[in-house]
């Protein structure tokens, strides 16, 4: 039996890339730069810098060096917490005028409802503030903070159903396969603790609502070692990491080892480079045997601590515990933390189901903003919170005078940011007075993504890899800065 | 004063009588045209009275036009050719009543060259008083695509020179007087000074005009040529009376100048401009005012990498700022720093940028060489026992922006030390000994300054 066989793992592109491509590349810096090809610090001090990112160094100067963000799955209801809309409240139950609507794609959900009625807000909006944000009374602690935020009304997405919408939002496009915005970040900046991973997500435990699919935090077609790490509640925070009974530590490190130069001959003699993402995994897994149990084992904080991200905080896998975890995390400088909280998709009995869901996040929220910025990790730390898209000014189903529901809708949500790099107290954008379409400044989610990377001192349209052919990026073949809400 | 009222009056008949010769004259051509194509002498006399109206009401229109033009509310150098044709016109009128008179007497050529002459002079002069009356993008604003693009020129995107240097501006001749040049000048220059005011010489608008000076230095609503241009556009004191108004932005601009003084040699000093009109001189200019981060102002040439190598032996990670900065960003995670180890930090004492020794053992007579860091923007001690002795080492941080001293040992004395740090912004003392009477009295010391305590007063 011949066991020795031609390289048939080691792709035709991958050969191609390393010999032709490798070579030719080569021979060009030789000609060019005869004596520099292997000076040591060739390219100034790019090489030597930081934890091994496929940029080297940032494209310009970070503003921000980690991000958290409150994904609100499900979409919250815009008009019921940030966008006050009286127009909406004086026309309640009219339907709404043909030209608003303007022939707007609907869900089958609504498309076939006979009419469209208009519904106001039932919560009470306040200004807050000296930047006089608005914001309704579900949110009285997030309310006490605006000062902090920079809320941006005119956001807008292409899709109108959950997954695609998620989907886009996470990856830049609304089919599943790209790499996650974590994933890009972890691709392009590397790692600022070896013993954590660079791309960590907390789901809230026990939410019902739209599904959430591990695609969401994947590397696509990145390298695998940059797909986002799930940290759960309860005994096992990352599934397989403890050793099998009867192992200890050290025959654990023992086994690694010898398994090391096994993967590396394979390496050697296939040459496939998701070799090397496996030997980084089993090395990141052993880290993480120690770094783990460190960040989930929260009882070295203080009780004004707990009291302050609210009495859900001491209930491992709440949105509030998580919040909690996710401050852990960035104090030890994890760069994406990426929470899912679900239940926000209210099609019907709207006034009830987003009481419930406030009652989870708002308080959280808050402080998790506060406790970093006491701790002086503003500085450098992005907090983000929105959903996929935002909710119809009518109702979806009987509008009656204490209950409705409320649609999917594309045109408008908003979503706030606090930290680094933005300005603080800012509103940027506006609806129209039906609270339905963008009348100022809007927001594309490829330009979010864009600012996001900016902020991260990427330029987006140079974070690239090649993939079939192609050199793909987070934001396909647009989006723009938008250079208003920097600081 | 009457009399100026008078013949600004009868002036303002000149739009009216203009369309007289217009058709007089036309008529008279096409009269003509048709007395030689019948051979018909019924039309004979028709032709001399059409020739005779037509000079008459040309004369009439051309002596009102002169008197509108002497009202003042038409800038010189678009009127030159109008009024000259028009008299041109009135003679050429005239001369050709005088000729039909006794049609036989003059050759064939010279009526042809009559009648030519007379269309091109009436195509051409009222094409000029259509564009002096309804601006000149009137006759071709909606036209078709491609026709438009045979007439209108091509806008200039900006009309003002875009100033790239922030350092080096003049607030007066390269924003303001622009501004002014391009909306103002055109009546009240060296040649020509409606109201009696000159604003193409410094010395001469400082004056003023007829009544006084038009700028009150620190009180743009008191100065009459704010309070000029801010009226409501059908007022009959709007500036300017005719044209393109000024923009939001440019109003902006002179209400600025104004207010900090209206001085005509003031340097641009970004510091001083409020936010509200920083958006403004990026529209107009490209002038980007917004201030910058210390650490996006110096430049430095590259670490050698050999320091780098020594910097990270000693136990720091380093990172860079990004490829168009060499500063740099070092940490020291851990409780294994030693006092040697922050020496070495002093081969690199200029491109520290940022520095982290949060959570370290680091005492405080190790800080001393920080103190020689000139470019250090941000220093991390929180979670240290650092006390008000190593506060006092940072004298001399001109640069130091934000301060971390959250949960050290720092107390009510370390205040003076902050307080004497001159470019600082934020400094952290949550979890400190410091009492909340001394973060307010810092907080009253310094507006500049945000002095971040506990959220919920611990």
């Amino acid at each position: 039996m011949c066991t020795h066989h031609h390289n048939k793992n080691y792709s035709r592109r991958d050969f191609l890339t390393k010999t032709s491509l490798g070579m030719g590349a080569l021979s060009m810096a030789s000609m060019l730069d005869p004596l520099g090809v292997f000076a040591k610090d060739k390219g100034g001090l790019a090489p030597s810098f930081n934890g091994g990112g496929a940029l080297g160094q940032p494209h310009f100067t970070p503003r921000v060096k980690r991000v958290i963000y409150l994904f609100q799955s499900g979409a919250p209801s815009q008009i019921d917490l940030f966008d006050y809309k009286p127009l909406l409240n004086k026309l309640n139950g009219q339907d709404i005028p043909e030209s608003v609507l303007g022939g707007q794609r609907l869900t089958g959900m609504t498309a076939g409802q006979a009419s469209f009625p208009l519904a106001g807000t039932i919560f009470n909006f306040k200004q807050h503030g000296e930047s006089g944000a608005w914001m309704s009374d579900l949110m009285p602690h997030t309310s006490k903070i605006v000062d902090e935020l920079c809320f941006i009304k005119s956001m807008y997405t292409e899709a109108i159903n959950h997954d695609p919408a998620i989907t886009f939002l996470q990856t830049g496009s609304q089919l599943p396969g790209r790499p996650s915005i974590g994933s890009w970040v972890s691709y392009g900046l590397g790692s600022d603790n070896r013993n954590l991973p660079e791309f960590v997500v907390l789901v809230t435990k026990g939410k019902m609502g739209q599904p959430l699919y591990a695609r969401l935090w994947g590397n696509g077609f990145l390298p695998s070692q940059h797909q986002g790490v799930q940290f759960r509640s309860g005994k096992d925070p990352v599934l397989y990491l403890t050793n099998p009974p009867g192992v200890d530590g050290h025959g654990r490190r023992d086994q690694l080892d010898h398994l090391q130069k096994l993967q590396q001959m394979n390496h050697e003699d296939i040459g496939d480079p998701e070799i090397l993402a496996r030997m980084a995994q089993y090395e990141m897994a052993f880290r993480m045997q120690t770094s783990v149990p460190e960040i989930m084992d929260t009882s070295d904080e203080p009780d004004h601590i707990y009291e302050m991200y609210g009495e859900d905080s001491r209930k491992p896998g709440t949105f509030a515990a998580n919040c909690l975890l996710a401050r852990r995390l960035a104090e030890r400088d994890v760069k994406f933390i990426q929470l899912y909280h679900q239940g926000w998709d209210q099609h019907g009995d709207l006034p009830n189901a987003i009481r419930v869901q406030c009652k989870d996040t708002d308080q959280p929220t808050a402080a998790l903003i506060s406790d970093l910025k006491q701790r002086g990790m503003l500085e450098d730390t992005l907090v983000i919170w929105g959903g996929e898209f935002g909710r119809t000014n009518y109702s979806q189903g009987q509008l009656t005078a204490d209950n409705f529901g409320r649609d999917h809708h594309p045109k408008c949500f908003t979503i706030f940011m606090a930290g680094a790099g933005i300005k603080k107290g800012l509103t940027l954008g506006a609806t129209d007075d039906f609270g339905y379409n963008v009348v100022q400044r809007p927001v594309h989610v490829h330009d979010f993504q864009a600012t996001l990377m900016h902020l991260l001192g990427v330029d987006h349209e140079r974070l690239t890899f090649k993939f079939q052919g192609r050199r793909y990026r987070l934001t396909d073949v647009h989006g723009e800065v938008v250079k208003e809400i920097l600081a | 004063m009457i009399a100026l009222d008078f013949s600004t009056f009868l002036g303002r008949f000149h739009p009216v009588i203009v369309h007289l010769p217009i058709g007089f004259l036309l008529l008279a051509i096409v009269f003509e045209w048709l007395q030689k194509r019948k051979e018909a002498t019924s039309y004979h006399s028709l032709v001399s009275t059409a020739w005779f109206l037509g000079a008459l009401s040309a004369i009439l229109a051309a002596f009102c036009g002169w008197l509108l033009a002497n009202g003042g509310d038409y800038p010189e150098s678009e009127l030159f050719w109008h009024r000259w044709l028009g008299v041109g016109l009135a003679v050429a009128a005239t001369v050709g009543w005088w000729i039909k008179r006794e049609p036989g007497n003059y050759s064939k050529v010279i009526h042809k060259l009559l009648s030519a002459g007379i269309v091109l002079i009436l195509v051409l002069e009222g094409h000029l008083g259509g564009n002096i009356t309804h601006g000149e993008d009137y006759l071709v604003e909606y036209a078709p695509e491609p026709l438009k693009g045979l007439f209108s020129k091509e806008k200039p995107e900006n009309e003002y020179p875009s100033l790239s240097d922030v350092d080096t501006v003049l607030i007066y001749p390269q924003m303001v007087y622009p501004i002014l040049e391009s909306k103002c000048v055109a009546c009240h220059n060296n040649k020509e000074q409606r109201g009696g005011l000159n604003m193409e010489d410094l010395v001469a608008f400082q004056e003023g005009g007829d009544n006084g000076p038009v700028i009150a230095a620190g009180n743009p609503l008191e100065s009459e040529l704010f309070r000029r241009v801010t009226l409501s556009p059908s007022s009959e004191k709007y500036m300017p009376p005719r044209g393109e108004p000024l923009s939001y932005n440019e109003i902006q601009v002179l209400h600025w100048w104004i207010s900090q003084g209206a001085d005509p040699e003031k340097v641009l000093n970004p510091k001083e401009v409020q936010e509200g009109v920083k958006p403004v001189l990026l529209g107009l200019y490209q002038l980007d005012t917004e201030i910058k981060p210390w650490y996006a102002s110096v430049s430095l040439e590259p670490l050698d990498s050999l320091n780098l190598n020594k910097i990270r032996e000693n136990g720091f990670s380093i990172k860079s700022l990004g490829a168009e900065n060499n500063l740099l960003d070092l940490k020291f995670s851990g409780d294994s720093l030693t006092a040697e180890n922050l020496a070495v930090l002093g081969e690199a004492s200029e491109h520290i940028t940022w520095l982290s020794l949060a959570g370290s053992n680091v005492q405080d007579d190790w800080l001393e060489p920080v103190a020689a860091f000139t470019n250090l923007t941000r220093l991390q001690l929180e979670k240290t026992s650092i006390t008000d002795a190593g506060v006092s080492k940072l004298q001399g941080l001109e640069h130091l922006e934000a301060l971390n001293l959250y949960g050290t040992q720092v107390t009510d004395d370390a205040m003076e030390s902050i307080a004497a740090l001159p470019a600082l912004k934020r400094v952290y003392l949550w979890g400190t000994k410091v009492s909340p009477k001394a973060i307010n009295e810092l907080k009253q010391s310094n507006t500049d300054l945000e002095v971040i305590g506990g959220i919920n007063g611990q």
